[in-house]
């Protein structure tokens, strides 16, 4: 009798055993979703390229070994040469590979799949230009083999060559989606940079074409002649004005601010005007001077010789000014730097590609005009007077075959202020001169980037053992 | 006596019968052989159900007639029986067993047994020690005091975390802190970290700071899966048993009050700076007074300064920031027991105000437990236990925001006042960052937490070997965290930021257990349980953010240009089914087997649930030798455990991709208008449980009738199938990272406690406590293809952890060596910095160690507990800094030489030539290299030291006070250390992983403290 009672004890543990399975069933994330759609995605892309990598990480790096923007920091620094596969790791890690090329991949395939034709050609040209600047950094790049787990946890590394043509098949294929037949499903404001306009985007595809066939004039293989061939043809149907430009817009709000605002804010330990560049436009007396550089505490444009030690007080260098997104120290009330947009590409790097090409195809006098309209498209882009922009124009010296290319791509370095370009330009072409740094780490300017450390750590590659000396495959040098 | 004790208080608990009314009520007051009270003895008239407990003064009354026989029973005491005659008042004297051989513990699920007959290490800490440690951190009253156990504070700062290893880490990237259970009941002991991140901000609490000390009974510390195989998954990791007072004690029907009230005074401790030299460059003063600007103190001698002719004023910028903190703590508890009931209510006031102006912990905790028994067969007990604490903190760590970056490279030329200039900006001695006294003025960080903590257990006992037990307990909080920077905060948000943070957490838990206990024949006890536990939790958290303020000095959301909120709830469900079988034969063997079966939410649906269990064994070999009375050898014991227990560490919603609402840079979305999503940057994989087994052997030992005693343990614990998060990934496959059943780790160690009795005499006596750990541990192996990842700090330095190395490698850039180890030298005999980065140190320790001093001379008594620290290091990235600014003290000798030992890499010869120590080799080399700023965290330290004087009983005779106890205590007094900080026992990432890293930490504190016990 007694052994009845324990009976229904061991019943009710039972019972509770039952159904166990449903009542552990509760594992779905109530928090965030596991698809959305392709606008959701274009949005935080847009802004990923601009603010990490335009006007991030590549962004500083760039500018401090052209010597545009100096670092008011001690020696060594990155801007002394001295950089590390940590420090690159959170642009292939994060921004580059995950959170830019990825997420197209994944708006790309859907928007294929659902025939949205304008989010596919969208998200390839960004796909094509986010490839490069990945490609320019580092040379050969997972791309064939990428994005692929778990299948594949060690995407083999792309030649340069490859990846190159890879970006031209996507750049094609942005221009095929945009030629057919519209989908309802259609980008507007969510798509910052052109509000959906498909014209522009088609515009953008072909400038970054001829941008991307010039890039390989030195490449083994390849001819300037061939390629600026390649790009005038792609240049026809390129940007028209500084209407098609570019650019991500910033409101400026609190947490909506242009990445050079971020950037030269006094937290950020002293982001100043470089020397080089500040000489060279006061050696010019280039009117666009003021309107990139403020003026330092003296009133006066001096700019930060890189590499020096640190002085006390970076006020005794010229800021950058607003219309790039500047933080302007002297005048801390002033936030119109927050509002600056990050351009992606502009009318005028479209002009001085034609020229450059065109003075490969047709000689020193055919790209001179183009040489001058690209230098009064940046003026009017700027706002400089069109008088001061006239005068400028004219005091140029006439191009001949002995100095076309420098001074071509010494004007784009101006054109292309801030821009990823330029350094490409600069290990393309050798233009502009640029000195050492002082207390350089090591005795040359890198002609790329080290491989971050997580791509080393996880998927071990041959090319991984190229220091920052070897030049990338299109270098030519 | 057949009867096991923990059958007698099984019985006392279930069956105080009503059948006493008969009986006389007989008084009395139990000691020891000095006449000192013996707290909370067990009473229990022979032969019968009727039994109470001592109260802390030993007093008791007990119905009992003429001719009963009663038994005395007291932890640490010699059982003693007493045949009543016809006296009403009595006076029991015991001896003391030092050896304990009778004590009884709490073991998993709260389940009482018999120290002697247990197969496994466990270790108890009296509730009384608890208290007297004086700690607002339960975690930390237990430092030095058990063996296998690693705790860490983290920060002097009020209401700071500690975090709390037993027998080493096991897990990569998941929780590596002890279960922590009340009464049967699994709490919460997590810390919410700020919203910020460690690096940036410090830790937070942990949870278990909400325990008040005062309502402790006692402490077990269960050390081995064998020990909390029965608890389940989480208790893999070890557990921290809390047992809460009850009401017994005292005169039965009468009430006791208990007061007590302590004091305490706290110096902030100093770390090494530099007191000679003033703010500049290149020995050329920068007037930081008159708007000058300079980061760093290369300046001249600060006494042969001359401004204007004047002497600069000499400043320590570290004294005078700080303050004296004070402590009190005051508790007031009503307790007391009828034939069926008892009761206590405790309510408890601790107010820290730290050492940082403008901070404060203050804790308010109300218990309330009542019991009883409706029939002998029928009793029920409630606990309510309701906690309130208010916590105001400063930023610990590497961030703008953290007062602590210019209080610790200030220039002792600087005067921070006033600190604000004439246009209401800033008055700094350097530009891009905070005056420290504007940041205490403009910034708060508030954290705020009530939380509840009730239980019912109910008990039904058809049979006199059959109880069923039903114990539902829940865990109940709500924490908010609030913080707002004032407009003009040199940092991210020049503009101001507030941001409210609120955690709902809640926990519920219930099981029903079966136990049969039955004696067979006199010779076999055998106890068989089954049962099951649900364990269901739900945390709902709630981050709503503003920046870019409107109005000045108003911290609203509101008052925010851009707000932007987040909201994440998440709910896990555990169900388990547990057997456990004990056989004990003749009080000398004992076999024990437990297994339990769980499924866990949070796995892969088709690897839910897995089984796991133990198998051990205990033998009192001197039993069969009839030793017990040796005297050399009276008591030995061997005992052997292999245990396997599984373990689901990883959080909900691992197992899918999702995307989450983006924040990029500085940018939050919605951006201009448009919403937007990124993909999870780690990929999730199904996910299995971890499996933790062990090995271990014990010995016991006691020497000279108990005079001395000895508990050893070594144990070899493997973990394998590690759930583990940021397993690295190729970014070019999609993903930053992965979470994976991935890597294996193992620890292998010995404890040992020795405990001996030098000095036992009716006046003196003496107690020493000697605890000793070693713990090797080992990471195994990572996921394949992945020889090591990173868990915490920056990139370099960081806190990683490598296969073959032991867990938390000091990961960043070091000095030029050749395979030898030796420096390579430049030509002029510098140090190189290697470019190469790679493991610098490991803040894994060698061993460590308490002693426990107790002695007692009439009504005085003195104790002492040392606390050591041997091996593992620190990354202090203060000194990166702080080299840097000249402001450490190592940079003192600034005008001085150094002899690097090493080889001139060009020539391979020895270098002979010293070379300057000056500015610019402080700021190019030695402050760019982490490897100088790795220091030795070993430490000496006096945790607690107290004189105790208990009023005798003929001064308190005739007045209400049944005792009053005065004490002075002096805690957290570092006699050794070897690092240029304030304290070594420090971490930024709180109580969570990454030990051995810290960043502009608020030092601790030494305290002396005052206080009054009284009862009435």
């Amino acid at each position: 009798m007694k052994k009845i009672k324990i009976i229904p004890a061991i019943a009710l543990i039972i019972l509770a055993g039952t159904g166990c399975k449903k009542f552990l069933d509760i594992n779905t994330d109530p928090n965030n979703p596991l698809s959305v759609s392709e606008s959701l995605i274009l949005s935080p892309v847009e802004v990923t390229i601009a603010t990490s990598i335009v006007g991030g990480y590549n962004g500083s790096i760039t500018t401090y070994w052209m010597q545009q923007i100096s670092l008011n920091q001690p020696p060594p620094n990155n801007e002394s040469y001295f950089i590390t596969d940590a420090d690159v790791n959170n642009t292939w890690n994060f921004y580059m590979y995950p959170n830019t090329l990825k997420n197209l991949y994944d708006m790309i395939n859907k928007a294929e799949a659902a025939q949205h034709n304008q989010y596919a050609a969208i998200g390839k040209t960004l796909m094509a230009y986010s490839l490069a600047i990945t490609t320019d950094v580092w040379g050969d790049v997972p791309f064939s083999e990428a994005f692929q787990v778990p299948d594949n946890l060690k995407p083999k590394y792309d030649t340069q060559e490859d990846v190159y043509k890879s970006i031209q098949n996507l750049l094609d294929s942005a221009i095929y989606y945009i030629d057919q037949t519209p989908s309802e499903v259609a980008p507007g404001s969510d798509d910052y940079i052109y509000g959906g306009d498909m014209d522009k985007w088609k515009k953008f595809a072909y400038m970054l074409k001829a941008r991307f066939y010039l890039r390989l004039t030195n490449a083994p293989g390849y001819s300037a002649a061939t390629q600026a061939d390649l790009a005038l043809g792609a240049l026809a149907n390129g940007f028209e004005s500084n209407d098609d430009n570019a650019l991500v817009p910033y409101t400026g709000a609190s947490s909506a601010e242009s990445p050079w605002y971020i950037n030269t804010l006094p937290g950020a330990g002293g982001v100043v005007m470089g020397k080089a560049f500040i000489d060279s436009l006061k050696v010019r007396n280039d009117p666009r001077l003021p309107i990139i550089a403020a003026p330092n505490s003296d009133g006066e444009y001096v700019g930060r010789q890189a590499g020096i030690d640190a002085v006390p007080d970076p006020n005794v260098y010229s800021s950058l000014n607003t219309f790039y997104g500047g933080y302007l120290p002297l005048d801390p009330d002033n936030s119109d730097g927050a509002v600056a947009p990050l351009f992606l590409a502009t009318y005028t790097e479209q002009l001085f590609i034609k020229a450059e090409a065109t003075f490969y195809k047709s000689g020193a006098a055919a790209a001179e005009p183009i040489y001058k309209e690209a230098i009064a498209a940046h003026m009017a882009m700027l706002g400089v007077a069109s008088g001061d922009a006239t005068a400028y124009i004219n005091s140029k010296a006439a191009l001949t075959s002995a100095n076309a290319v420098e001074n071509i791509i010494n004007e784009k370095f101006v054109g292309d202020f801030l821009s990823l370009e330029t350094y490409n330009d600069w290990r393309r072409t050798g233009f502009p001169h640029l000195a050492l740094a002082e207390n350089a780490y090591v005795d040359y300017i890198p002609l790329r980037w080290p491989y971050a450390t997580t791509t080393k750590l996880a998927n071990p590659q041959p090319q991984q053992s190229l220091t920052t000396k070897d030049p990338v495959w299109w270098d030519g040098n | 006596m057949r009867k096991t004790i923990a059958g007698t208080l099984l019985a006392l608990l279930l069956c105080i019968s009503a059948a006493l009314a008969q009986n006389d009520v007989l008084t009395g007051k139990i000691t020891d052989d000095k006449n000192l009270p013996v707290p909370y003895a067990t009473v229990t008239v022979k032969g019968t159900k009727t039994g109470v407990a001592a109260n802390e003064q030993g007093g008791f009354s007990i119905s009992a007639k003429s001719g009963d026989v009663l038994v005395i029973s007291a932890t640490g005491f010699s059982d003693k029986e007493v045949t009543i005659g016809s006296e009403r008042t009595l006076s029991v004297i015991l001896s003391v067993n030092a050896g304990n051989l009778n004590e009884v513990v709490v073991t998993a699920l709260g389940i009482k047994r018999e120290k002697r007959m247990l197969t496994y290490t466990t270790q108890e800490v009296k509730g009384s020690a608890v208290v007297d440690a004086k700690q607002d951190n339960i975690v930390n009253a237990l430092s030095g005091k058990v063996a296998g156990v690693q705790i860490t504070n983290s920060s002097g700062q009020p209401g700071s975390s500690s975090q709390i290893v037993i027998r080493g880490n096991s897990s990569l990237t998941g929780d590596n802190t002890a279960l922590f259970v009340i009464d049967g009941i699994p709490i919460d002991n997590s810390e919410a970290g700020n919203p910020d991140g460690p690096l940036g901000a410090g830790g937070t609490s942990n949870r278990g700071i909400d325990i008040d000390p005062n309502i402790i009974e006692s402490v077990t510390v269960l050390k081995g899966a064998a020990a909390t195989a029965l608890y389940g998954a989480n208790a893999s990791r070890g557990a921290i048993i809390i047992t809460t007072k009850n009401g017994r004690g005292g005169i039965s029907g009468k009430p006791t009050i208990s007061v007590s009230s302590s004091y305490t005074i706290q110096t902030p401790l100093t770390p090494d700076l530099q007191h000679i030299w003033a703010q500049g460059s290149n020995g050329v003063y920068v007037d930081g007074n008159n708007g000058q600007f300079g980061s760093t103190s290369w300046g001249p001698k600060i006494d042969t300064l001359r401004v204007n002719g004047q002497p600069v004023p000499k400043h320590d910028p570290f004294k005078e920031y700080f303050r004296t903190g004070h402590t009190t703590d005051n508790n007031v508890s009503v307790s007391g027991f009828g034939d069926k009931s008892n009761y206590i209510v405790s309510y408890s006031f601790l107010r820290n105000d730290g050492i940082v102006p403008t901070t404060y912990y203050a804790r308010n905790s109300f218990f309330a437990k009542y019991s009883i028994n409706f029939s002998p067969k029928v009793s029920l007990t409630t606990q309510f236990n309701y906690v309130h604490s208010d916590n105001k903190r400063t930023l610990d760590g590497n961030s703008l925001e953290a007062p602590l970056w210019t209080v610790l490279s200030a220039p002792i030329s600087w005067d921070p006042h006033p600190t604000t200039n004439p246009d209401g900006t800033q008055r700094v001695y350097r530009l891009a960052r905070n005056n420290p006294y504007w940041l205490l003025d403009n910034t708060s960080l508030k954290d705020k937490v009530d939380r509840i903590l009730p239980t019912i257990n109910f008990s039904y006992k058809p049979l006199s070997w059959l109880t069923i037990t039903e114990r539902l307990g829940a865990d109940m909080y709500y924490n908010s965290t609030n913080y707002h920077a004032a407009i003009g905060t040199i940092g991210s948000y020049p503009d101001g930021r507030v941001y409210g943070r609120a955690i709902t957490y809640q926990q519920f838990n219930n099981d029903i257990i079966v136990d049969a206990q039955k004696t067979f024949g006199g010779d076999f006890f055998t106890e068989l349980l089954v049962g099951n536990n649900i364990l269901t939790n739900y945390n709902d958290n709630k981050l709503d953010q503003g920046v870019g303020l409107n109005v000045p000095d108003f911290y609203n959301i509101s008052n925010a240009s851009t707000v932007t909120s987040s909201y994440a709830y998440y709910k896990t469900r555990k169900v388990g089914f547990y057997a456990q079988a004990n056989m004990e034969y003749k009080r000398m063997l004992t076999v024990g087997l437990t297994g339990r079966y769980d499924g866990s939410s949070v796995l892969s649906s088709d690897n839910q649930f897995y089984p796991y269990g133990s198998a051990s064994v205990g033998f009192i070999f001197t039993e069969p030798l009839k030793m017990s009375n040796n005297s050399i050898l009276n008591f030995g014991k061997i005992r052997a455990a292999y245990s396997a227990v599984g373990n689901d560490a990883v959080g909900p919603y691992s197992l899918t991709n999702p995307y989450y609402q983006a924040t990029i840079g500085n940018v939050t979305f919605p951006f201009n208008g448009q919403n937007g999503y990124l993909l999870t940057t780690q990929y999730g994989y199904p996910l299995k449980n971890e499996l933790v087994k062990e090995f271990e052997v014990g010995l016991e030992l006691q020497f000279l009738h108990s005079r001395i005693s000895f508990d050893g343990a070594y144990f070899n614990k493997k973990s394998i199938d590690l759930l583990t998060s940021g397993v690295p990934l190729d970014g070019a496959t999609g993903f930053a990272s992965a979470s994976q059943n991935a890597g294996s780790m193992r620890n292998s160690g010995v404890e040992m406690t020795l405990t001996g009795v030098p000095v036992k005499s009716k006046n003196f006596n003496w107690t020493i406590t000697v605890n000793f750990t070693k713990i090797k541990n080992e990471v195994l192996e990572l996921a394949p293809g992945v020889p090591y990842l990173q868990f915490a700090g920056f990139v370099n330095p960081g806190i990683f952890a490598y296969a073959n190395s032991p867990y938390g490698v000091i990961y960043g850039t070091h000095f030029k060596r050749d395979e030898a180890g030796q420096m390579l030298l430049d030509d002029d005999g510098y140090p190189q910095r290697d470019d190469n980065l790679g493991p610098i140190g490991n803040a894994t320790p060698d061993w460590l160690a308490g002693l426990t001093n107790e002695l007692s001379y009439k009504n005085f008594s003195f104790s002492f507990v040392l606390d050591m620290k041997q091996g593992g290091q620190i990354m202090n990235l203060d000194g990166h800094y702080l080299d840097f600014y000249g402001v450490s003290k190592i940079t003192e000798n600034r005008d001085g030489t150094r002899l690097f030992e090493g080889i001139i890499e060009s020539t391979g010869k020895p270098n002979t030539t010293a070379v300057a120590t000056d500015q610019p080799f402080y700021q190019n080399l030695w402050s760019n290299v982490d490897e100088t700023s790795l220091q030795d965290a070993s430490y000496l330290k006096l945790r607690q030291a107290t004189l105790a004087y208990r009023f005798g009983d003929n001064i308190l005779k005739d007045s209400f006070f049944k005792s009053i106890v005065l004490n002075v205590t002096a805690t957290n007094f570092i006699l050794y250390k070897n690092y240029f900080g304030a304290d070594p026992e420090v971490s930024l990432n709180g109580s969570g992983n990454g030990q051995g890293f810290a960043n502009f930490m608020t030092p601790t504190s030494k305290n002396i403290l005052f206080g009054l016990k009284a009862t009435f």
